[in-house]
């Protein structure tokens, strides 16, 4: 079939998934571009290739999600795995990327971007050493590779995921330390009489607790790390207590623990760059992990036919992204006359109704866990808070001294966020610097926002349904 | 290999990769970072979801993210160059 995509799908984590379900059970062709070898997204994703589970009801209650979610994908969707999207021209062309193969335009009516999140990286002395991980690149490791990261560990950081990585340390053979939580206990009275049967990470980290418990494992409130210790490794890291409500930490109270491993999970950042540069206006949401895409009630962005679904537009887990995927879903096949409005606002009802009915726990969470200003204290001069190009705490402060009021000053000044990473690593904790992070701004994606080699650009197919007005590739 | 936890799954088939010059068995489809901490070696490996660069390693002369670099035979990390 020729012809511009009817939908193009960017993501196939539970939003992805949900939307391209949801369109292609309508009737609507449909593309689903992912960049990992499979589908799944970080949460659900699958053991790699030649790998094989024993028994599939043993690897737990997200894989078995995963596998229903995946299963109910029409055959119809096609699929591409493994495939980089480098940009987005002129809000509505996917230029895609595998490796070894030419880049693609692929011209799409609708999009919906799916994109995900990522672990927010907070830096303090140390954080760059072997051993330091997120607790997102831990659960890569003992989900996927089911490789322990090291033999003993300290767990530091913010909400009920830190509770869920270290009992699956615990669980894994690794000795946990302790738990180091920034805020407050989420398990109080209050909270689980809300989030009863509502909140899937919520009961599976109080399930964790109780093992945590059982294990003698401490989890210390209002703490973190403050140090990293080793030379080209981890041997060690330092401690201290926080300030309940800014979280600055105390560097005389440290306490240091000789640990191989620390996993450091301060939330999660919603990976925005495609929605900005498909032209969504974004805005700046602190309970929602930091810029995210304006949205209707129907996940339609600032750009007609432009959705956006998941915690790649607002971070609340996987529950909430396969609903709001679903409607992404439901939407952009009406808007493609493929459902009627009747039936399509029959179809978002159920998945409305939940996504409210999450809204009390979320809530409740995100006022534990939103990032206090505090946690640029963490990281001392020297550090360096921009890894890729070794721009350092001190740098920045003074970048923003000399007059500059937001990141892209920062970066002229710097070149913090001009490295491999184009800044998803860096630009939050740098915005915490520049005071509001919401004045600080974005530093502007470029494409390709993924590394592509010129062999592939020069090869780049397709170009010619979405050249006429645009530059890009030229 | 007691950092691989094989209760679960079944793995592929085991290969030797080269790591600065020193022979090393590894797994088919696992990730060079899994591999190198598997057999005991530091590794950096910060998000661990081919996002923030910080794995970068040269294999076999290119510069690559190991967390996202599949394990295959004969594959030659770091070492001279």
């Amino acid at each position: 079939v020729s012809g511009p995509w009817p939908l193009v799908v960017v993501g196939g984590g539970p939003a992805g998934i949900a939307a391209a379900t949801e369109a292609a059970g309508a009737g609507l062709r449909c593309l689903l571009v992912d960049e990992a070898p499979s589908l799944g997204g970080q949460i659900y994703r699958q053991l790699p290739e030649p790998f094989s589970a024993k028994d599939p009801r043993r690897l737990g209650r997200d894989h078995a999600r995963g596998t229903r979610l995946r299963a109910a994908l029409p055959g119809c969707v096609e699929v591409r795995s493994g495939t980089s999207v480098i940009d987005i021209v002129d809000g509505r062309c996917v230029v895609c990327a595998a490796p070894d193969g030419p880049a693609e335009w692929v011209p799409a009516e609708r999009l919906v971007i799916a994109t995900g999140a990522y672990d927010r990286a907070v830096p303090f002395p140390g954080w760059t050493l072997p051993g330091v991980l997120t607790a997102g690149g831990a659960q890569a490791l003992l989900k996927t590779m089911r490789v322990r990261p090291g033999d003993r560990a300290l767990v530091t950081g913010t909400g009920p995921l830190l509770l869920v990585v270290a009992g699956q340390l615990h669980h894994a053979g690794v000795e946990v330390v302790a738990v180091l939580e920034a805020g407050r206990s989420a398990y109080t009275a209050g909270t689980l009489a809300r989030s009863w049967r509502r909140w899937g990470l919520l009961r599976d980290g109080a399930r964790y607790r109780l093992d945590l418990i059982r294990a003698g494992i401490p989890v210390r409130y209002h703490h973190s790390v403050i140090a990293a210790y080793g030379d080209g490794a981890v041997v060690g890291a330092g401690y201290a207590p926080v300030d309940p409500d800014t979280w600055t930490p105390d560097r005389t109270r440290e306490r240091r623990v000789d640990v191989d491993v620390l996993v450091v999970g301060y939330g999660f950042v919603p990976n925005v760059e495609l929605c900005e540069l498909a032209g969504c206006r974004t805005v700046y949401a602190t309970e929602l992990g930091g810029w995210v895409p304006c949205r209707d009630a129907t996940m339609q962005t600032s750009v007609p036919g432009v959705f956006a679904a998941g915690d790649g537009a607002g971070v609340a887990g996987a529950l909430a992204a396969v609903d709001e995927g679903r409607i992404a879903g439901i939407t952009a096949a009406e808007q493609a006359g493929a459902l009627s409005p009747a039936s399509a606002d029959l179809l978002r009802r159920a998945p409305l109704r939940r996504l409210r009915s999450l809204a009390p726990v979320r809530a409740v969470l995100d006022e534990i866990s939103y990032p206090r200003p505090g946690l640029a204290d963490l990281a001392t001069g020297p550090t360096a808070v921009c890894r890729c190009e070794q721009v350092t705490r001190a740098q920045v402060q003074a970048a923003v001294a000399e007059g500059a009021r937001d990141l892209q000053a920062v970066k002229l000044l710097t070149r913090l966020g001009m490295g491999a990473c184009q800044g998803r690593t860096c630009a939050p904790p740098a915005a915490l610097l520049c005071g509001s992070p919401a004045a600080a701004g974005r530093i502007n994606p470029r494409p390709p926002v993924k590394p592509v080699t010129l062999a592939a650009l020069a090869r780049t197919r397709g170009g010619e349904p979405c050249t006429s007005s645009s530059s890009v590739a030229e | 290999v007691t950092r691989r936890l094989d209760a679960t799954v079944d793995r592929g088939p085991l290969v030797q990769i080269v790591v600065d010059d020193v022979p090393v068995e590894a797994y088919t489809g696992e990730s060079v970072t899994a591999a190198l901490l598997a057999s005991g070696r530091p590794a950096r490996m910060y998000c661990g979801i081919g996002l923030c660069f910080g794995c970068v390693v040269t294999i076999d002369g290119q510069r690559v993210r190991a967390c996202q670099t599949p394990v295959r035979e004969g594959l030659r990390i770091g070492g001279a160059s």
